[in-house]
C-alpha cells in the first residue's frame, strides 16, 4: 500500500537518530563498559563501521526498488508466498523491537523516577500517544522530530559540557589494554542498537527525492555514532569503566552528576522530559512501520485501522516479554546481537543477493 | 482490571471499525479483527495470570547460541 | 444518535483520565516530607548497623537563622538527629520511617559520614546508597574516628545544618573531596585503594565515648541526649586528616601533613598555603644593605617544617642572635592556586619506580622573617624551602602508606596500569604487596613568582643605610 506523504532526506536522517539513540544512550554505555571497559567508545565506532554494512544493503535495495518499501520488495523479489513470509518476519521483528523499547521505557521510569506507579501505566500512556501520532502518518512523525531534536541535542550537549569538571581523561587509558577482542565484544552489543537503522528500508520509500537516501543514511549513521560515542565516552570519563559498568541507566546517571556552581544541578527531571519525547518518537516510528508492514503483507488499502489494535497488542507484549530488568540486560548482552544480526543484516543481504540473482529491479514508480 | 481491559479494547474497536464497516473494507476489518482479538486474548490471559510463554524465551533459545557463537568467533 | 454516543464516550474517557491527569499518583507534598540533610553510618555491636539521619525541621529553617533563638540564648536547632539500627541499612531506614511522622526524602542529602567501626568492617554497606534511586553518586563522603552519629549532633554555627557546614568546608578546598562515585571508583580500580577525608570534632570527643548498647537497639534521640548531656558537647568540626583503606576496609589514619602529601601525590591539590620556617644567617647585616656581601647573608631553609605551628624552637633562639634587629628567624608562607602532579612509573626488572613531578606557581603571602624580596636569592631560598616542605609531606605520606597501611592509597597502581600494561598484569593480583616495595621519587618544582601587594617585610629598617637601604638594594 502507499503512503500519501513524503519526508525530506534531512527528516529521514533525524528519524534514524530517533530510531536508535533514545534507548541506546540509556542502556548501552553501561553494557559496553561491561564488555569493553575503557575502550567502550571504540566499540561504538567499530559497530558503526559494521552498521555501515546494513546501510549499504539498505541503500542498494532502495536503488533497485525506488519508491518501494521493504515489505513491498520482499514480495517482488521472492514471489508472493515466500515474499509474504519474509515480510511477515520483518513485521514481527519490528513488532518485537517496539515491545522491547516500550518495556525498557516503562522499566526505566519505574526504577528511576516513580517506583510506586505500575509499569503498565507508563507503557499504556506512551503507546496511546504513539498510536495517535502513528495514525497521522509519517509526515507528522517527522515533523514531531523537528520539535524534539533541538531539545535533545541541546540537552545532550549541556549534560556533556557541564559534566566536564567531573571528567578525568585518565579514565580512558590504557587504550586497547586487552587487545581488540573486548572491543569487538562490545561492538557486538552496540551492533544490536546500531543495526536498527535498518528501519530506513521500511520508510525510505517515502523520502523525496529518492536518490538523497544515501545522504540520509550516511548522516543518520554518523550522527548516531557521534552522539552515542560521546555519551559513552562521557560516562566512562566521569565514572571510570568499573563504576560505569555498574550503572543501570548511564545517560541518566550522567545527567545526575551535573552540578554547576550551586545552582545548576539536579537537571535529571529535564533529562527525563526530553528523553521521554525521544522514546515517544522511537516507539511511534516502529509502530508505524509495523502497521504499514502488516497492511502491505495482507494487501490492505489502509494501515490506519491497524495502528490502535497493534498498539494494544504491543503493550501486552511488552508486559509479557520479560519478568525483570535483569532479563532485559541478559537479552541485550547475549541474545539481541545474534537476533538483530540475523534480521537486520543477513536477511536483507539474502534479499539483495536474490534480487541480484533473479535480476529483479524496478525503476520509476 | 478485566472490565477495564475489555472497555479499552472496545474503545479501540470503536475508533475504526464502524468506518471500515461503512466503507465495506472487509479485508481491513478482518486483519484488524485478528490483531484486535490477539491483543484482547493476550491482555486477558496476562490479567488472569495464565501461563503465557514469552517470545523472548523463544528468541533466547534460538539466538542465544548464535550470539554465543559470535562471541566465541571474536574472542 | 451517533454524535451523542461519541460525546458520551468522550466524556467517559475524560472522566477516566481525571485522576491520572491531576498528576497525583505518587505525589508527596513538601509538608509531608522529612528532608534528610546528612547521613551518618555506624556499626553497632551484634552485627548491626545504625543509620542516623539529620532531618531538617522546616519551621526553624523558614524562620531564618537570625530570627530564631528567642530568650534561650542558644541558637535553635534546625533539625533533629534520628537513628535506627538494623541488620542492614535498608532495614534501618525502614525502621527510621517508623520513628518519623513524615516520609523521608533522601534526595537532598548533603553528606555521608562513615563511622570508624563500620569502615573497618567494609564498604559493602554502601550499596544502598548507590542503588536507591533518591541517592546521589555526587554526595561527598567523609569518615570520622569513633562514632559518625556524633558529627550530626554538632550544634549549629554559621550554617544551621551539619551537612551544610561540612559541604561548606569541603568547598574551601583545604582538603580533598571524595564523592560517592569517586570512592567506588577508588575501591573498584585494581590499582587503587580508597582514602576518605576525616571529620574531626573539636574539642575531640574521647574515643571511648562510644556507647555500647548490648541490645543493639537504639533508644532514639532522647536516650542519646541524656547520655550526651553530661559531657561537654563538641563545639565545632574540622575536616583534616584522612582515613586510609586497604581494599574496602579502613586500616589507619593519616594526619594532616600526610594527608597533604597524599593530596599532592594524587594530584588533588587545587589551592593551599604552605608555611615554612626559615633562618637567616646574616652575620649582623640586614639583607639588602650591601650588594657585595651576598655570601654572608644567605637565607637558608630550615628543616622545612610544614606545619604552621606557632612558636617553633627557632624563635627561642631569636633574642640571642639579634636584639631589636631584623628577625632572622621566622616563617614564610606561600599560597598557590594551581599545581599539577605527574607520575611516571618505570619498571626495571622487578623494581617499580614512580617518578613524581610536582609543578606549580605560588605567591608569597606572609613572611614573618625579615627579608628583602627584591633580592632574587631570598625568594629562591623560600622557594627551595617550600619545595622541600612539599617533598617531605609527600614522603611522609608514602612512608605511612608503605609501612603502616601497606596499601596503595595513591592510585599509583592505576598509573602503572595505564603506562605499562604488560608488567601490570604480573603484579595486578598482589599490587598492594608490590606497592610496599616500590620506590617513589619526588621532584618538586614549585616556583615562587609573585610577592603580593608589598615587597619588604614591615618594621624599622635599623641598619646603616637607614631609610635609603631599601632603595639602595634595587639599584
Amino acid at each position: 500500500m502507499r503512503e500519501e506523504g513524503y519526508i525530506s532526506p534531512r527528516q529521514a536522517a533525524v528519524l534514524l537518530w530517533f530510531a536508535v539513540l533514545p534507548t541506546a544512550i540509556l542502556f548501552l554505555p553501561a553494557l559496553l563498559a561491561l564488555r569493553a571497559h575503557q575502550d567502550a567508545w571504540l566499540s561504538v565506532i567499530v559497530a558503526t563501521l559494521a552498521a555501515g554494512a546494513v546501510a549499504l544493503v539498505v541503500y542498494l535495495l532502495a536503488q533497485r526498488f525506488p519508491h518501494h518499501t521493504l515489505f513491498q520488495y520482499c514480495e517482488l523479489i521472492l514471489g508472493p508466498v515466500t515474499g509474504k513470509t519474509v515480510a511477515l518476519i520483518f513485521v514481527l521483528a519490528f513488532f518485537l523491537l517496539d515491545a522491547v523499547v516500550i518495556r525498557e521505557f516503562s522499566e526505566f521510569l519505574v526504577t528511576a523516577v516513580m517506583p510506586e506507579t505500575p509499569a503498565l501505566f507508563f507503557s499504556l500512556s506512551i503507546v496511546a500517544v504513539a498510536v495517535y501520532a502513528a495514525r497521522n502518518g509519517l509526515e507528522v512523525i517527522a515533523r514531531c522530530t523537528d520539535f524534539i531534536l533541538p531539545l535533545m541535542v541541546t540537552f545532550i550537549a549541556i549534560v556533556l559540557l557541564f559534566a566536564t569538571p567531573e571528567m578525568a581523561p585518565r579514565n580512558l587509558l590504557p587504550i586497547l589494554e586487552n587487545g581488540f577482542r573486548p572491543v569487538l565484544g562490545g561492538a557486538l552489543v552496540s551492533w544490536s542498537f546500531l543495526g536498527q537503522i535498518f528501519i530506513l528500508a521500511a520508510y525510505g520509500a517515502f523520502v523525496n527525492p529518492p536518490r538523497a537516501l544515501r545522504a540520509s543514511l550516511i548522516s543518520g549513521l554518523l550522527g548516531i555514532a557521534f552522539f552515542l560515542s560521546l555519551v559513552t565516552m562521557g560516562t566512562i570519563l566521569v565514572f571510570g569503566s568499573c563504576e560505569a559498568a555498574r550503572l543501570t541507566f548511564a545517560a541518566y546517571a550522567l545527567a545526575r552528576v551535573v552540578s554547576l556552581g550551586q545552582f545548576f544541578e539536579r537537571i535529571e527531571a529535564l533529562f527525563l522530559a526530553i528523553w521521554v519525547g525521544g522514546v515517544f518518537i522511537k516507539i511511534t516510528i516502529n509502530l508505524y512501520v509495523v502497521a504499514l508492514g502488516l497492511a502491505t503483507v495482507t494487501g490492505l488499502k489502509e494501515y490506519r485501522p491497524l495502528v490502535a489494535p497493534l498498539g494494544a497488542l504491543n503493550v501486552a507484549m511488552a508486559t509479557l516479554l520479560y519478568r525483570n530488568i535483569s532479563e532485559i540486560r541478559h537479552d541485550l548482552l547475549l541474545v539481541e546481537p545474534g537476533w538483530t544480526l540475523t534480521w537486520q543484516l543477513i536477511l536483507p543481504l539474502f534479499l539483495l543477493v536474490m534480487a541480484w540473482l533473479r535480476g529483479k529491479r524496478r525503476t520509476g514508480i | 482490571m478485566l472490565i477495564l481491559i475489555i472497555l479499552a479494547f472496545l474503545v479501540i474497536a470503536y475508533l475504526d471499525a464502524p468506518k471500515l464497516w461503512q466503507k465495506k473494507y472487509w479485508r481491513e476489518l478482518a486483519v484488524m479483527g485478528i490483531v484486535w482479538s490477539l491483543g484482547l486474548a493476550l491482555s486477558l490471559a496476562l490479567a488472569l495470570n495464565l501461563p503465557v510463554p514469552s517470545p523472548a524465551k523463544l528468541l533466547a533459545r534460538v539466538f542465544g547460541p548464535v550470539t554465543e557463537w559470535l562471541l566465541r568467533l571474536i574472542g | 444518535m451517533k454524535a451523542r454516543l461519541r460525546l458520551a464516550l468522550a466524556l467517559l474517557l475524560l472522566a477516566l483520565m481525571l485522576p491520572v491527569l491531576a498528576g497525583c499518583w505518587s505525589r508527596h507534598e513538601i509538608e509531608e516530607l522529612a528532608i534528610v540533610m546528612a547521613v551518618a553510618l555506624d556499626a553497632v555491636p551484634g552485627d548491626q548497623v545504625r543509620l542516623s539521619v539529620y532531618v531538617a525541621i522546616p519551621r526553624t529553617i523558614a524562620g531564618g537563622p537570625s530570627m530564631g533563638g528567642g530568650g534561650g540564648g542558644e541558637p535553635p536547632k534546625a533539625g533533629e538527629v534520628i537513628s535506627a539500627t538494623g541488620s542492614d541499612f535498608a532495614q534501618a531506614a525502614r525502621r527510621l520511617e517508623s520513628l518519623v511522622p513524615r516520609r523521608l526524602l533522601w534526595a537532598q542529602n548533603r553528606v555521608l559520614i562513615l563511622g570508624e567501626e563500620l569502615a573497618r568492617q567494609g564498604l559493602h554497606y554502601l550499596d544502598l546508597f548507590t542503588r536507591e534511586r533518591q541517592m546521589r553518586l555526587t554526595t561527598p563522603v567523609l569518615i570520622t574516628m569513633g562514632e559518625a552519629r556524633k558529627v550530626l549532633e554538632l550544634p549549629p554555627g554559621i550554617e544551621l545544618m551539619p551537612g551544610t557546614i561540612l559541604t561548606g568546608i569541603l568547598r574551601n578546598r583545604t582538603t580533598f573531596k571524595v564523592e560517592l562515585k569517586d570512592l567506588l571508583a577508588m575501591w573498584e580500580a585494581p590499582g587503587d585503594n580508597p582514602v576518605l577525608p576525616q571529620v574531626v570534632m573539636t574539642p575531640t570527643p574521647e574515643q571511648e565515648s562510644r556507647e555500647v548498647r548490648s541490645d543493639g537497639e537504639d533508644k532514639g534521640q532522647k536516650g542519646a541526649y541524656k547520655e550526651e548531656g553530661k559531657k561537654t558537647p563538641p563545639e565545632a568540626v574540622a575536616i583534616k586528616g584522612a582515613g586510609a583503606f586497604r581494599d574496602d576496609r579502613l586500616i589507619g589514619w593519616l594526619d594532616e601533613r600526610e594527608t597533604n602529601g597524599l593530596m599532592w601525590l594524587r594530584g588533588e591539590v587545587r589551592e593551599g598555603v604552605i608555611t615554612v620556617t626559615l633562618s637567616i644567617q646574616t652575620g649582623g647585616n640586614y639583607p639588602g644593605q650591601e650588594q657585595g656581601q651576598k655570601m654572608g647573608q644567605t637565607i637558608t631553609p630550615d628543616q622545612g617544617q610544614g606545619q604552621p605551628a606557632g612558636p617553633v624552637e627557632g624563635q627561642g633562639q631569636n633574642p640571642s642572635q639579634n636584639q631589636a634587629r631584623a628577625r632572622t628567624q621566622g616563617q614564610a608562607s606561600v599560597i598557590f592556586h594551581r599545581a599539577s602532579t605527574e607520575v611516571k612509573p618505570r619498571v626495571e626488572g622487578s623494581q617499580v619506580t614512580f617518578n613524581v613531578e610536582i609543578r606549580g606557581n605560588c605567591d608569597l603571602t606572609e613572611a614573618t622573617v625579615s627579608l628583602n624580596p627584591d633580592r632574587p636569592e631570598h625568594l629562591l631560598a623560600i622557594q627551595e624551602a617550600v619545595n622541600r616542605a612539599v617533598e617531605e609531606r609527600v614522603l611522609a605520606a608514602v612512608r605511612k602508606a608503605q609501612q603502616e597501611i601497606r596499601a596503595d592509597i595513591f592510585g599509583l597502581g592505576e598509573t602503572l596500569h595505564r603506562s605499562n600494561v604488560r608488567y601490570w598484569r604480573q603484579v595486578q593480583d598482589r599490587w598492594n604487596e608490590e606497592f610496599t616495595r616500590a620506590k617513589i621519587q619526588v621532584k618538586v618544582d614549585l616556583y615562587l613568582n609573585r610577592l603580593g601587594m608589598t615587597n619588604r617585610t614591615p618594621g624599622k629598617t635599623l641598619d646603616i643605610g637607614g631609610k635609603g637601604a631599601t632603595q639602595g638594594s634595587t639599584r
